[in-house]
């Protein structure tokens, strides 16, 4: 039974996770949580962890929510049924590609939607970066916010300078030195 | 069958190496799959890039499923699919179990807080990206505001929301598209 809703709400969010990557966050967010499958401070570990692992993030998620629920067989039902609609969507677009590519509807579709994306985006930030914490203090005004605030504010500056071409990887790693240092 | 196994083993090579999430992929897809392997054009991947950031889903497995589909039909699709996610799913569950023991000492748990914050800096840093491919017209505010507002403030479900912009962009980008061809009627 559990494997039958797990096989379902993960094709749900295959289906309509336009934007992909941290847009898919607040998919997961809602229905772990609703679900009661995990709790928001272990998905955010695991978040973390994804850092270090390569691949598409969303399967990193795919596959702890699964096990998380049903092992194993949960982790791959989660992680195929996630990417069933958009393999089916792939492989019928490159079969029509020309059709596809002049279809007004479908263009007017595909641009409208990207709006959204950025509303997905800015909630995933929240997500991950103020509402774990705000699970602790409960409240917005506290030391621990202004230094997430400030840390947030300084690595998105740092990403901001061209000249600098910080790999992932070692803005991931400083990261984690600020946060032993400020935490 | 030797093409199978040389997807599969470029594939899951790639999923190994695919640091850093969909845009970083590209240049990784670049160098193996058209320069070493040529089973697409630079050209042809340039379209199943900009396909695969449209559709929805995970933006590396969708070109994966594309390359495999144009090279070897649905049997090289899904090769080239499996293979790309194997790593990540084998590697995420081995590290969770190896990790998690660790993840309430104090210092890791410091370290971590650090991590999600930097997370959230390269999320804000994507809005950004995605706003130079989302905003076209002032009315492309509008609804980016309206989703943030819906997905903050209140308690509606995500896959509502999504629904629900979907629909207005759709009929705003359509109402946009009769007009201006009706401008150019009256020209």
């Amino acid at each position: 039974m559990n494997l039958i809703e797990l096989f379902l709400v993960f094709l749900k969010i295959g289906a309509v996770s336009f934007g992909g990557g941290y847009a898919m966050i607040p998919f997961f967010e809602t229905e772990m949580v609703s679900h009661n499958w995990v709790s928001l401070a272990d998905y955010v570990k695991v978040i973390a962890i994804a850092q270090v692992v390569p691949g598409p993030f969303a399967v990193d998620s795919s596959s702890y929510i699964g096990f998380k629920v049903a092992g194993i067989l949960g982790a791959l039902i989660a992680t195929l049924a996630l990417c069933l609609p958009s393999f089916i969507a792939s492989v019928i677009i490159t079969k029509f590609y020309t059709q596809f590519k002049n279809n007004k509807y479908i263009n007017a579709l595909l641009m409208g939607v990207r709006p959204a994306v950025l509303g997905l985006l800015i909630s995933a930030a929240y997500i991950i970066g103020i509402k774990p914490l705000y699970q602790v203090s409960n409240t917005f005004l506290s030391l621990m916010m202004l230094k997430a605030f400030i840390v947030i504010s300084i690595g998105y500056y740092v990403l901001n300078q061209r000249k600098l071409k910080i790999g992932t990887f070692s803005f991931i790693a400083a990261a984690a030195v600020v946060g032993m240092i400020l935490f | 069958m030797k093409i199978f196994l040389d997807m599969f083993i470029t594939f899951f090579k790639i999923g190994c190496l695919a640091f850093g999430g969909g845009y970083a992929v590209i240049a990784i897809l670049q160098k193996e799959v058209v320069e070493l392997k040529q089973w697409v054009s630079n050209d042809e991947l340039t379209d199943i890039m900009a396909i695969s950031q449209t559709l929805p889903g995970i933006i590396f497995v969708n070109s994966a499923t594309m390359i495999g589909y144009r090279k070897k039909g649905i049997l090289g699709a899904i090769t080239a699919t499996v293979s790309s996610i194997l790593p990540t799913f084998f590697l995420i569950l081995l590290l969770t179990f190896v990790i998690w023991g660790f993840t309430d000492n104090i210092f890791v748990h410091k370290a971590f807080t650090g991590i999600l914050l930097g997370v959230t800096a390269l999320i804000l840093n994507s809005v950004q990206k995605t706003w130079k491919t989302a905003v076209k017209h002032y009315s492309d505010i509008v609804l980016a505001l309206l989703a943030t507002a819906l997905l903050l403030f209140t308690n509606v479900n995500v896959v509502f929301v999504l629904l629900l912009l979907a629909g207005l962009g759709f009929g705003k980008n359509l109402y946009f598209m009769r007009a201006e061809g009706k401008e150019h009627e009256s020209h």
